[in-house]
């Protein structure tokens, strides 16, 4: 019963502090939902997707295409840019992009000079601006020599740049592909014996037209696939934010069993647990009170913030089993991790190292597998991790969470229980010395 | 003068304690190193051949797959491996990151081509990371090219047979692949093409080379922790009013705003020394080229170090208690941080969350250091990230000066 009572006044004590409360529950849900609004406000279940990038189009194409060239594809049944009427094959690329083909990626506008179009992106006004030269109808109708199409990017953006240098090398190399299939074709023709006639030309060129538009709109010539441990399918989003309150989770229940099991030095330097001490109250009572007080505390945190996330942001954590196996992991890593550190520590003073400094660090190196989406560039990176508690708790957390079961679980448990019993074996040790 | 000796004993008091080094320079460094190593580079190459490592699969076994094989290997941008292993064997090198990809030329490749049916590779990468987007890109154009000629070697065919019926062989496979032949050998110089450029600064001069992978980072780290560095400068003005020392001062012939200055002179030097400090390290180790304009960095830098003293100023002067320094140090941070794309660039970010992003002042200062250190750009492109951050200086130093004065 006094056990209980020591309990009940310190998670008093915790609840009335407000720090303790934001670095529980407020900051690692806060941290989750700057991402769920960073990837749209996603959460439940929404997916991610490309924004548009701010495109600027200098057409300087000085060429003419004539009604019979047949280089323009036919036009499609929703495009709301008149492709026949191109006046040069410059115009057409530049209506094509500016068209409501590309309206969901691109948000196209025609500027005057090619300086300006640079302008815009040195201003970042665009992301990308596509400058057509001058002679881009003459050299795809042989009528000069080879034309170059500026993609000028903006360097500090990868994922729009991207997709508009994508679209852009599709369109000019759909181009491309009519003027060198036709000269092949006419070419071979032509050893043949066969004789070549303007039909002929015009019927060769709107071959390849079709082809290369028709090929390009119907199927993909490459089928992504992600390789293991890349998740950028469905899900994506829920998996991403899962990933960090997941890995926030970890990080500040180490916080939280330190900052808990504190409330001794505190006590000690108020000289409130001396006189504890005097009571009938076993000293022994006492600790333990002060124990289950970092316990519930954890297992608050922890089942707060899983609740949290399945309910709000749409995460998966896995079978009940292992999730709760991993959460229990956590739990008692973290307040054994408390209980070790905080043996250490002559005066509360000295905790601002332990909480700014050396939980903030190994908790860092705990979550680089939560850093790199899962997945990080060298499997070396991922064994740093496993050099602190909070990278086998993490480990724990990941397992559960790809569905392991509790038999792929518990290599990693047992870990963890060895270092539970390594810290808890020193920390008791330490302060039943300090305390006797 | 006692406004110097004021921001000498802060800047002790501040030095003395060991949390400082932690949270102006050993966390900092740590983050950008690690989200670095987290989201970076690709370190598989070799040094004589920088190509990005793409290992092919050919399950076709066809003179078609054979010959987009060859094509591929002439690339600029990627090193093709030929595999004999099994899909999950592929996948799982690309997933260990010993491998930048894998191409699988599925069985029928080559027929369907020369069918004109749809034939279509499979490509295994992370299409998310430099390395798995640019061998995409890459892979992309050499399949749509050479779908362009197999439907030139088709057409080519098609042709010959309709003009001399009783050719025979004329029109058969050998004329096939004597079209596909001249059509991929003119594709080596296209009528027309793309040039990738960008602005000055000296990056991607290679198309296997990727961006650096800790020009975000280091920028990001910064940022936030010249933010989270004001935590131990502002705990030293909560000290001083519970210590009532502030109150002892204010006896003396010290004006407020000689006080409020020292303060404030403490904690600029403070953040402008850890972003010197964190900016040689990302110019010495990690190869970013800070120095590249040095009067544009030096703007960025004092007026984000003005930026976050006026802002420890404020905390200093509202918070009441060493607890509550943490709070409104460690929230701000997170939030100006998130908000000003210092986790993450914000061009991934939908357009409203932009928006918002803009108005922060941290998306200021990030696009200041990456102007001179991705754009290649000098003073005058950052003087507009050094104007906003010194509007937030005055608006909180205002406020600061208010709390000071109301107090």
């Amino acid at each position: 019963m006094r056990l209980l009572d020591v309990t009940r006044k310190d998670l008093l004590q915790s609840a009335r502090s407000l720090s303790a409360l934001i670095f529980m529950f407020v900051v690692p849900i806060l941290v989750t939902v700057l991402f769920s609004f960073m990837f749209g406000g996603a959460g439940g279940g929404q997916e991610f997707t490309a924004p548009r990038s701010a495109v600027v189009i200098f057409d300087g194409d000085q060429g003419r295409l004539s009604a019979a060239s047949g280089l323009a594809p036919a036009a499609g049944g929703n495009l709301d840019f008149d492709v026949s009427a191109a006046q040069s094959m410059g115009e057409l690329l530049a209506g094509l992009l500016q068209s409501n083909l590309f309206a969901d990626l691109l948000q196209a506008s025609a500027v005057a000079s090619p300086e300006a179009a640079r302008a815009a992106v040195d201003a970042q006004q665009a992301a990308v601006a596509v400058i057509i030269p001058a002679d881009f109808t003459a050299a795809l109708t042989g009528a000069g020599g080879a034309a170059e199409v500026e993609v000028y990017r903006d360097p500090t953006l990868t994922l729009g740049p991207r997709v508009v240098e994508s679209i852009v090398r599709q369109l000019v190399e759909g181009f491309a592909a009519g003027t060198i299939g036709t000269g092949v074709v006419l070419a071979q023709a032509s050893q043949a014996g066969i004789a070549i006639t303007p039909e002929l030309v015009q019927e060769v060129v709107a071959q390849h037209t079709e082809s290369a538009f028709g090929q390009g709109e119907t199927a993909p010539l490459v089928a992504i696939q992600a390789p293991p441990g890349v998740n950028a399918g469905p899900g994506f989003v829920s998996e991403l934010l899962g990933l960090i309150l997941g890995g926030m989770m970890a990080f500040f229940a180490f916080f939280s069993g330190a900052a808990t099991i504190e409330s001794l030095l505190v006590e000690q330097e108020r000289g409130t647990l001396q006189r504890l001490f005097t009571t009938p109250t076993p000293r022994r009572t006492i600790l333990a009170g002060k124990a289950l007080t970092v316990i519930v505390t954890l297992a608050v945190q922890i089942t707060v913030l899983m609740i949290f996330g399945a309910l709000v942001f749409d995460i998966r954590w896995g079978d009940p089993a292992p999730v709760g196996l991993a959460g229990v992991g956590l739990m008692i890593l973290a307040a054994a991790t408390g209980l070790f550190l905080v043996s250490f520590l002559q005066s509360t003073r000295q905790s601002g190292v332990i909480f700014g400094g050396l939980l903030t660090l190994t908790g860092m190196l705990g979550m680089i597998p939560i850093f790199g989406g899962g997945v990080t560039a060298s499997p070396w990176v991922d064994a740093v991790a496993l050099l602190v508690p909070q990278g086998w708790a993490i480990r724990g957390i990941l397992i559960a969470r790809g569905g392991g079961t509790v038999a792929e679980l518990a290599p990693t448990l047992l870990v963890i229980c060895l270092w539970t019993a390594v810290f808890l074996g020193i920390g008791l040790r330490r302060l039943q010395r300090r305390f006797a | 003068m006692r406004m110097l000796d004021l921001a000498l004993n802060d800047l002790r008091q501040v030095l003395r304690d060991r949390k400082t080094a932690f949270f102006l320079l050993i966390m900092p460094l740590a983050f950008t190193v690690l989200f670095g190593f987290a989201f970076g580079g690709f370190d598989v190459g070799e040094p004589d051949d920088p190509r990005l490592p793409v290992g092919l699969l050919d399950q076709d076994g066809s003179a078609l797959s054979r010959r987009l094989a060859d094509l591929l290997s002439g690339s600029a941008v990627v090193r093709v491996e030929a595999a004999t292993t099994t899909p999950q064997k592929l996948a799982d090198r690309v997933g260990g990151n010993t491998l930048a990809a894998a191409v699988i030329v599925p069985a029928g490749y080559g027929a369907g081509l020369m069918q004109g049916q749809p034939a279509i590779l499979t490509l295994i990468a992370d299409t998310g990371g430099s390395a798995g987007a640019t061998v995409q890109g890459e892979v992309e154009a050499m399949a749509r090219r050479f779908a362009a000629a197999a439907d030139t070697a088709r057409i080519s065919v098609q042709m010959l047979a309709r003009g001399q019926p009783q050719a025979g062989e004329a029109a058969g496979p050998a004329a096939f692949d004597r079209a596909l032949a001249a059509a991929l050998a003119a594709w080596q110089q296209p009528p027309v093409s793309i040039r990738a450029t960008q602005t000055t600064a000296p990056q991607q001069e290679a198309p296997t080379q990727l961006p650096n992978a800790f020009a975000h980072s280091s920028p990001g780290m910064m940022v936030q922790f010249a933010v989270a560095g004001l935590m131990t400068a502002a705990a030293v003005l909560v000290a001083e009013r519970r210590s009532r020392c502030l109150q002892r001062l204010l006896t003396t012939d010290i004006s407020r705003p000689e006080i409020l200055a020292g303060h404030f002179l403490a904690m600029f030097l403070l953040i402008f020394g850890q972003l010197l400090l964190l900016a040689l390290f990302g110019q010495l180790l990690l190869r970013l080229n800070y120095l590249g304009a040095p009067l544009a960095a030096l703007a960025v830098m004092t007026a984000t170090a003005l930026f976050a003293a006026s802002m420890g100023l404020l905390i200093g002067s509202l918070a009441r208690s060493q607890e509550q320094v943490i709070v409104f140090s460690l929230l701000p941070m997170f939030l100006l941080s998130g908000f000003g794309g210092a986790w993450m660039p914000l061009e991934f970010t939908p357009e409203s969350f932009q928006r918002v992003a803009r108005l922060t002042p941290l998306a200021w200062a990030m696009d200041g250091f990456q102007d001179i250190i991705v754009r290649g750009q000098g003073l005058a492109a950052v003087l507009p990230a050094v104007g906003a951050l010194l509007a937030y200086t005055l608006v909180l130093m205002g406020l600061a000066v208010w709390r000071f004065r109301t107090e």
